[in-house]
């Protein structure tokens, strides 16, 4: 049975994080806190979703990157989706696109985690499917 | 939880500017190499050589596996003996600790014969043997086998696969222990043994007297002080951190006085917090400082670090301080009529205490810095020549107050007076939006639409001669009045309202400025309304326009008096925006290529969390009215976000505030954003790091990289007492994909 909160949604062995409208220093401690919960707990796939983050700033990209290199260290798979396209955009310029798959949709994600992303996923081949 | 600090360190945010030694060493210490490098880190008392060292020790202990780091500070050992010991000891608590990732190991009180225990139990033989022949040793009392012993330990360490990175530290509080009784001293022998064994060093000291007798070839590397912008930084995150309440140009004059020592730094801050006193003032600072050193921590540093000697040494250390090219030994003799031994003797502790060194020929130069010379100057008028603690204080807050007027004056000294002179010199009847001048009120200047006004066309400008009934007139100077360093310089720029050249367009500036780090007050407004009326009376044209302009902006009471009379007024920051829009052409090359301004917006923010999603928020607006498409929408967003915290962070002025113009041209969107006065980040500034390596991304340094993407130009300008950051987006023409 998934738990759902306005902030996360929590399945058997995956759970999603949702950004908030911007991403900033505050909202990023808030992703990487909730991610150090989940791996703590063994949750070892998340999936951050944008779906509602218009804005998101340098010091939140650069927390993103401290998820992204702490799932690499637990040998976890992180999948970003809803991004918009002036966003997807940014993350193809600052290259976070190529560690990352981003998926349309949370759906999306969750199909393609199901389909076999296994550990060592943030190395794996992006689906770059554009923005929302 | 790991225990990150296992030698203590400060917090890492009272910890500045010291990444590039920390980023060396830790290459020297992990770094590939073919041979063993010693290195010497020599820097005056309280520079941050123990902070250094324990860093790299942190770093190295916890950032990598192949090399084992060994800390050892060398205190309180009296002979070589005790030496041999406490380091055999050291060096294999840290081996053990760092191999077991165990970093409490290193605090624990084990004794040798415990080691020993350990490392049997452990299959570790090898280093069992070196704890055996040191009680062997120690047994039969030789010293030069402990010693040799000890010595060697590092080696034994690296033959078990990892090679040893000695951290040294105090190493000349060792130079006097010697391995027998009349010989030499044992640190020269040391460092060679270390490095004959095949295991690197750094060690730090005070003085380079500590290498004398050591033949290897070595590295000396000189840690002096933060460098005026770090040390800055420094000060006023203290002052943010413990609330003390300060101005950025004080400070700066601070951090040169305590020639940017961290540990004095921290201390004069510390007790700011503790008395409550601001730092707004020179005076207050001069203060302060007495305060510290007199009756405060430093003083006390001061007097701690300070060989036993009495009045000799005092003597000494007086003469030393107070003359540039040194004292001959003989010289000292006479004038405080010692004995030869007496003198060397005194000499000899105060070098090891590093506030002389040789200057050869047998003159003794001051080695101390200018807080250590203050210090001495107090001690000498109150202990040798009997003057009470009071008058000491007095004198040197006199001394100080003088030398700091004299760079405040010289830091301050006619950059912005300068400045409008220049700026006077280039109005041609360009017409430019009020709002550059707060309190417009004559109406011969606004003609045509209301919210613009036309700028005379100037003929030349000048600073006026000392006027008859001008207070400055004895004060030295034809730019300072009665508020002495605090008043206005004026500045007079002469031309004609219109291109009728005739008496009844002719117009005359005056521009009042003032320099100075404090606001401008009634009392300034007073003062130049005087000195204004007098030129009036002298010059006799028939316009004239009085302007005020302010390095730190305006007090409320005198924004009021400034309305009752007329008198504009423009702050420093807008003064830029100003010069731009007057100089147009080279100064404004975006606004022709954006298609000629249409439309153009000011905002102002405080420095504030989440203020720039209000820059934001009107940079969404401007790009929609324009015509961009969400995706551009989003991306000028996104820059300016970016901006604007740049702005915030980089910005040094108290009560800092960020400026935004946004400048619509028909063919694209103009960002202007400027900070109160200091540095943007550099567009190729070194935080932005090199390309991330494959299965691993870099942390900071995107904030320009994102902004070049976004937008179509991103520069910076510099500007009189700062930088500009300067965004453009362009609007696609027809047959292009998108606004975007």
């Amino acid at each position: 049975m998934a738990k759902r909160d306005r902030d996360f949604r929590e399945m058997k062995d995956c759970a999603i994080l949702y950004a908030d409208q911007y991403m900033n220093d505050v909202e990023g401690e808030r992703l990487e806190e909730l991610a150090a919960v989940f791996l703590e707990k063994g949750v070892k796939k998340l999936i951050i979703d944008f779906s509602r983050t218009e804005l998101i700033n340098s010091i939140g990209i650069s927390i993103l990157v401290g998820i992204m290199d702490k799932l690499r260290e637990k040998e976890g798979v992180l999948f970003f989706s809803g991004l918009k396209k002036a966003n997807h955009d940014m993350f193809n310029m600052l290259g976070l696109t190529r560690f990352v798959p981003v998926c349309k949709t949370e759906e999306d994600a969750l199909a393609m985690m199901g389909r076999g992303a296994t550990a060592g996923g943030l190395q794996a081949k992006p689906r770059n499917e554009g923005g929302a | 939880m790991r225990d990150e600090a296992i030698f203590a360190t400060c917090p890492d945010e009272e910890f500045f500017g010291r990444e590039d030694e920390i980023g060396r060493v830790l290459v020297r210490a992990s770094g590939p190499r073919t041979a063993p490098l010693g290195g010497y880190l020599v820097g005056a008392r309280w520079t941050g050589k123990t902070e250094l060292l324990r860093r790299v020790y942190h770093r190295l202990f916890w950032g990598q596996e192949r090399v084992v780091p060994v800390y050892y500070q060398f205190r309180g050992c009296l002979s070589a003996a005790d030496f041999a010991g406490d380091f055999l000891r050291a060096a294999i608590k840290q081996y053990l600790a760092f191999s077991t990732r165990s970093p409490l190991m290193i605090k624990e009180e084990l004794t040798l014969k415990g080691l020993k225990r350990a490392l049997e139990e452990g299959d570790m033989e090898d280093l069992a043997g070196l704890i055996e022949r040191h009680a062997r040793a120690h047994a039969e009392e030789d010293h030069v086998a402990l010693f040799r012993n000890a010595v060697s330990s590092p080696s034994f360490i690296a033959r078990r696969g990892r090679a040893v990175f000695l951290l040294l530290d105090d190493l000349d509080a060792a130079c006097g222990i010697s391995l027998y009784k009349g010989g030499p001293g044992m640190l020269g022998e040391y460092l060679d043994a270390l490095i004959s064994g095949q295991t690197s060093y750094l060690a730090a000291g005070v003085t380079a007297k500590a290498l004398e007798g050591s033949r290897s070839p070595l590295e000396v590397m000189e840690l002096k002080g933060l460098g005026e912008a770090a040390a800055l930084s420094m000060m006023m995150k203290l002052c943010n951190i413990h609330g003390v309440e300060f101005d950025s140009e004080i400070l700066a004059n601070a951090c040169l006085k305590l020639e940017g020592v961290p540990v004095y730094i921290k201390n004069m801050v510390w007790s700011a917090a503790r008395t409550k006193s601001p730092i707004t003032t020179l005076r207050e600072f001069v203060e302060l400082y007495a305060a510290c050193l007199l009756q405060g921590n430093i003083g006390a540093l001061l007097r701690s670090a300070m060989p036993a000697g009495g009045k000799d040494a005092l003597r000494v250390l007086f003469a030393c301080a107070n003359s540039p090219s040194g004292v001959s030994e003989e010289e000292l003799r006479e004038r405080f009529s010692l004995g030869a031994e007496e003198v060397k003797e005194a000499v000899e502790a105060l070098r090891s205490s590093g506030f002389v060194d040789n200057g050869g020929l047998g003159v003794v130069k001051w080695a101390g810095d200018g807080v250590a010379k203050d210090f001495i100057d107090c001690a000498y008028a109150v202990e040798v020549r009997g003057k009470s603690a009071e008058e000491a204080k007095t004198e040197l807050m006199l001394r100080r107050l003088k030398e700091g007027f004299r760079m405040q004056g010289a830091r301050v000294g006619g950059g912005l007076t300068a400045e409008v002179g220049e700026l006077m010199r280039g109005f041609d009847g360009q017409r430019i939006p009020k709002s550059f001048f707060k309190n417009l009120m004559p109406s011969h200047a606004a003609a045509g639409r209301e919210d613009e006004i036309s700028l005379p066309h100037i003929v030349g400008s000048f600073q006026p001669a000392v006027l008859d009934g001008d207070a400055s007139k004895d004060r030295g100077g034809p730019s300072r009045t009665a508020g002495g360093p605090q008043s206005c310089a004026l500045v007079v720029a002469h031309g004609f309202q219109s291109a009728r050249y005739d008496e009844k367009n002719e117009v005359m500036w005056i521009a009042g400025v003032k320099e100075s780090p404090v606001p401008m007050n009634a009392g300034d407004v007073e003062d130049f309304m005087k000195r204004s009326n007098l030129l009036m009376d002298r010059h006799r044209v028939a316009l004239c326009a009085r302007w005020l302009v302010a390095r730190e902006g305006f007090t409320g009471e005198a924004a009021k008096r400034m309305d009752d009379t007329g008198v504009w007024a423009t702050d420093a920051s807008a003064l830029g925006f100003l010069r731009d829009t007057v100089a147009g052409g080279a100064a404004r090359p975006t606004a022709s290529k954006i298609g000629g301004t249409v439309k153009e917006f000011e905002i102002t923010l405080p420095m504030k969390a989440r203020s720039e999603l209000v820059a934001a928020k009107t940079a969404g607006e401007i790009g929609e009215e324009m015509g961009f498409d969400d995706d551009g929408v989003t991306g000028i967003k996104t820059a300016v976000v970016e901006a604007c915290i740049n702005a915030f962070e980089h910005s040094k002025v108290r009560n800092g505030r960020v400026h935004l113009r946004f400048v619509v041209g028909g063919a694209g969107l103009a960002i202007y954003i400027q900070n109160s006065g200091r540095v943007f980040d550099r567009l190729d500034s070194p935080q932005t790091p090199a390309a991330p390596a494959a299965g691993s991304m870099r942390r900071r340094g995107w904030g320009m990289e994102m902004m070049q993407g976004l937008m179509d130009v991103v520069r910076l300008e510099n500007l009189r007492g700062g930088t500009r950051l300067v965004m453009v987006k362009y609007l696609k023409k027809d047959g292009d994909k998108s606004n975007g």
